[in-house]
């Protein structure tokens, strides 16, 4: 370790390249996180990494790092028989096993993560889950079964489909 | 844990005037030149960044541990979002325990070869679990992955104090200001602003702290006329730390530390596996201002 006095007495006007990157890197994920949002499509990408919905993985995974906590208003809606929109919106009661709750972000952990997920193993039927997701003026609802996998007891496991839902203003 | 390598010759002691009543040569003087050399505070803001990064992990061991060695290995997703390796319990397993282990051993290191090593395992560890089917959703890692860069840039920068003085301090207070940044930009929607989201989240479902008191003594009225009101103290506040960035300073840092607790303190104490290694980078970015101080 070669330092003088005078490297901190008159350190580099420049930044060595390894903290440049650092800041190259700070304000790229700084200008994604306030760019991406002005657009619909880009509150839609933002809103799908939080559905796990986004065009691939491998764009899901880029948009990752970005720091996300407590974003959007995000819903839940988990039934083991499927809910209509009246029922989602609050226009009829749900029936007596459904349950809904709001998560501070990605919905989709109620499915893949922690306790909820050791559950779904106990769970013996096809379990039906509605996420809905609001960012400034953009919506995303995805509608996701899981579905015990029944030919292998001695090693249980649980498939997750996304499947189509038709609703008012959903592509 | 033992001493970092420390540097021998007098000429990196030199920016930091000794007492002239004090012999150099008395271990008075010598211990308080030491704590003040600039290798020496450097290595005490790695060990102090680097204490509160692993603290964050540990600090939900009890959840991670059965999670990700049980649960995770035993109750499988079939899930076609995720590539194969993305997906495997392993995977999530290693990438949990892999930088717990580098960075414990680093702790207790003098190398700064290990510590370069760990800290390459700390980004590696956390990046994966950023985009892993098991633990994506998990603040923890994507504040531990930012903050684990920053560590790496610390460690990576050899001698340079000059660099580390000028850059070490600003872009700690970066990595946090970002970090408030995503969490005030997001909010930016009705369901915050009017409180709907926090009045279901915190005031309806949370089971801890005041949340249940508040409920059983408050109309719902009155809940999301509160809910709404601290909502909105939430999005400034985290847009004002943002901005901190601008303002980076030994001052700004505290204020960030202190409003980082304060995050802690009214949500739950898991949450400090989110904001631990946040913290740490900012004590390590205070501790870093001596050297500013000193070259000033």
């Amino acid at each position: 370790m070669a330092s003088a006095p005078t490297d901190l007495l008159h350190p580099p006007t420049r930044p060595g390249r390894g903290t440049a990157w650092f800041y190259g890197l700070l304000a790229a994920a700084a200008a994604l996180v306030v760019i991406l949002p002005a657009w619909d499509s880009g509150r839609q990408l933002l809103l799908g990494t939080h559905h796990l919905r986004t065009p691939s993985y491998v764009v899901w995974a880029a948009l990752q790092p970005l720091p996300s906590m407590y974003n959007f208003g995000n819903q839940v809606w988990i039934s083991p028989t499927p809910l209509t929109d009246q029922q989602r919106d609050g226009g009829q009661t749900l029936p007596p096993e459904a349950t809904t709750l709001w998560v501070n972000h990605y919905p989709t952990r109620m499915m893949t993560f922690g306790a909820q997920r050791a559950a779904l193993i106990h769970q013996p039927r096809t379990m039906h889950y509605y996420l809905r997701s609001r960012f400034g003026g953009s919506q995303v609802d995805s509608y996701y079964i899981l579905e015990p996998q029944g030919d292998e007891p001695s090693q249980p496991a649980v498939v997750v489909k996304r499947l189509p839902l038709q609703q008012r203003g959903q592509p | 844990m033992s001493a970092g390598p420390l540097p021998a010759n007098a000429a990196e002691l030199a920016p930091w005037p000794v007492n002239a009543t004090q012999s150099v040569a008395s271990p008075a003087a010598k211990g308080a030149a030491v704590a003040t050399a600039p290798a020496e505070l450097v290595r005490q803001a790695f060990k102090v960044a680097l204490a509160f990064w692993l603290v964050g992990w540990l600090v939900k061991v009890h959840f991670f541990w059965p999670y990700f060695t049980w649960v995770c290995l035993d109750y499988p997703l079939v899930f076609d979002f995720f590539p194969a390796w993305a997906a495997s319990p392993w995977v999530s397993l290693v990438a949990y325990l892999g930088p717990l282990v580098a960075g414990l051993a680093a702790m207790g290191s003098g190398s700064p070869r290990l510590w370069r090593w760990a800290c390459w395992s700390l980004v590696v560890g956390s990046l994966v679990l950023c985009v892993h089917q098991n633990s994506y959703n998990d603040a923890t890692f994507i504040t531990s992955f930012w903050a684990a860069l920053w560590i790496l840039w610390l460690v990576t920068r050899g001698a340079n104090y000059g660099e580390i003085a000028r850059h070490g301090p600003l872009l700690a207070q970066a990595v946090i200001s970002l970090m408030f940044l995503g969490g005030a930009v997001g909010k930016l929607t009705p369901d915050y602003w009017d409180g709907t989201a926090f009045y279901h989240i915190y005031f309806q479902q949370k089971a801890n702290f005041i949340y249940p008191w508040l409920r059983t003594h408050l109309n719902d009225g009155t809940l999301l006329t509160l809910a709404a009101a601290f909502s909105r103290a939430v999005i400034v506040g985290e847009f004002a730390v943002a901005a901190l960035a601008c303002f980076a300073s030994r001052q700004t840092l505290l204020l960030s530390i202190a409003v980082m607790f304060a995050v802690v303190a009214i949500s739950t104490s898991f949450l400090f596996s989110v904001m631990g290694c946040l913290i740490g980078v900012a004590f390590a970015g205070v501790r870093l201002t001596r050297l500013n101080e000193a070259s000033a």
